[in-house]
């Protein structure tokens, strides 16, 4: 599973309003990623800051390349 | 998938295997201010949530969500033949945060470009589109105008077919002027190849032969064919660079149907003080300088492709103010 499990904590996040309401207002980076880390462990994930690092840089490269 | 794009928006239209596939991100209230879409959707990236957590939907999802909220139908297109004025005619109306105003999206064009045999599926699926990028995001919202790709004028049956009531203008300028400014930097519709059938009955190999201003004629040429095919449509208004930016606040806003008031003009008119499409610039008249610098192959291939189009649109435009 890519990036240790984030894939499918993603899926959950788009299905979840309060959990998005949770992300969408975190402009600092850091803070963002580590925001997500809590909620995934929250959810049972146990992907890592440099797991959702990964994920942002691969979603930055599809927008640049797409 | 049954989820609210409720305040997400289509961000790229793109094949994936058989059909079309549709890359979404939260936009909030964040409105659409920047000269061109790509720039505005790049601004709403910053947010790391809308970076992250992107969706990735079937096309099919487009049409189920456009009928999901509460949406402004379009108020006005701008259609026009490139380094014409166009960016400072869309930026000044996005001055106001009553106007949702949308440039040069790349999702349009993908539809157009991707689904080009059966009008009916080209029709449904603009309007979806269009439905949902007009979404009404910000509580001021009220009109929506879409500029669209200079080479989308080739598409003006298209889109007439799917919008048969919305007023749209065509703004054209001088021909030496644009292949000057194209020469200078070319747009990427101006390099052979990048855009399909751009000119009409010319295939690629014959247009890798061509110069690259007589490319670039023969394709502003096309744009004003199109323009000339449909310029007596009820809903059609030609406006020369040459009548900006007070045409922007008089005579468009009257063939859009819009009226505002002195606040909203002053706002309008203090964006016509400044670049379009660098508004940390001021604004710098450029007519005479681009005349100047014309070549003669430049001067030649407008006197050859576009001028005698370019008095067509005049002598149609005159004609109709009187």
């Amino acid at each position: 599973m890519p990036y240790n499990g984030f894939e499918e904590f993603r899926e959950i996040v788009l299905d979840d309003e309060s959990l998005q309401k949770q992300l969408r207002d975190l402009m600092d980076m850091d803070e963002f990623i580590t925001r997500v880390v809590e909620l995934g462990r929250s959810h049972g994930f146990s992907f890592t800051a440099y797991d959702v690092g990964d994920a942002v840089r691969a979603s930055q490269r599809s927008w640049v390349e797409g | 998938m049954n989820k609210s794009i409720r305040n997400w928006i289509p961000i790229r239209v793109y094949p994936n295997g058989s059909g079309l596939a549709v890359d979404w991100c939260y936009a909030g209230e964040t409105r659409f201010t920047q000269p061109f879409f790509r720039d505005s959707v790049q601004q709403i990236l910053r947010s790391p949530f809308s970076l992250l957590f992107r969706r990735q939907t079937s096309i099919e999802v487009l049409h189920e969500s456009a009928s999901e909220n509460e949406t402004i139908p379009p108020t006005g297109f701008i259609f026009h033949m490139s380094r014409c004025g166009s960016t400072l005619v869309s930026q000044m109306l996005a001055a106001l945060p009553s106007n949702i105003v949308i440039s040069e999206a790349p999702p349009i064009d993908s539809v157009l470009k991707h689904v080009a045999g059966d009008l009916s599926v080209t029709t449904s699926l603009l309007r979806s589109l269009v439905n949902v990028l007009g979404q009404k995001r910000g509580k001021d919202e009220e009109r929506f105008f879409i500029k669209f790709d200079s080479w989308n004028t080739l598409d003006l049956e298209r889109i007439q077919t799917a919008f048969p009531d919305v007023p749209w203008i065509f703004l054209y300028r001088e021909p030496i002027e644009v292949i000057v400014s194209q020469m200078q930097k070319r747009g990427s519709q101006m390099i052979q190849g990048s855009v399909e059938r751009i000119i009409p009955g010319v295939h690629l190999q014959e247009a890798l032969t061509m110069s690259a201003e007589e490319y670039c004629a023969r394709t502003l040429a096309s744009f004003c064919e199109s323009a000339l095919e449909h310029a007596n449509d009820v809903n059609a208004m030609l406006v020369n660079y040459n009548e900006l930016p007070e045409a922007a606040l008089t005579s468009v806003l009257g063939h859009f149907r819009v009226s505002l008031d002195e606040d909203e003009l002053r706002r309008m008119r203090t964006v016509a003080q400044f670049n379009a499409k660098t508004p940390q610039l001021v604004f710098e008249p450029d007519s005479e300088s681009k005349q100047a610098s014309a070549t003669d192959a430049a001067r030649d291939a407008a006197a050859r492709w576009v001028d005698p189009l370019y008095e067509k649109l005049e002598s149609m435009r005159l004609e109709r103010k009187k």
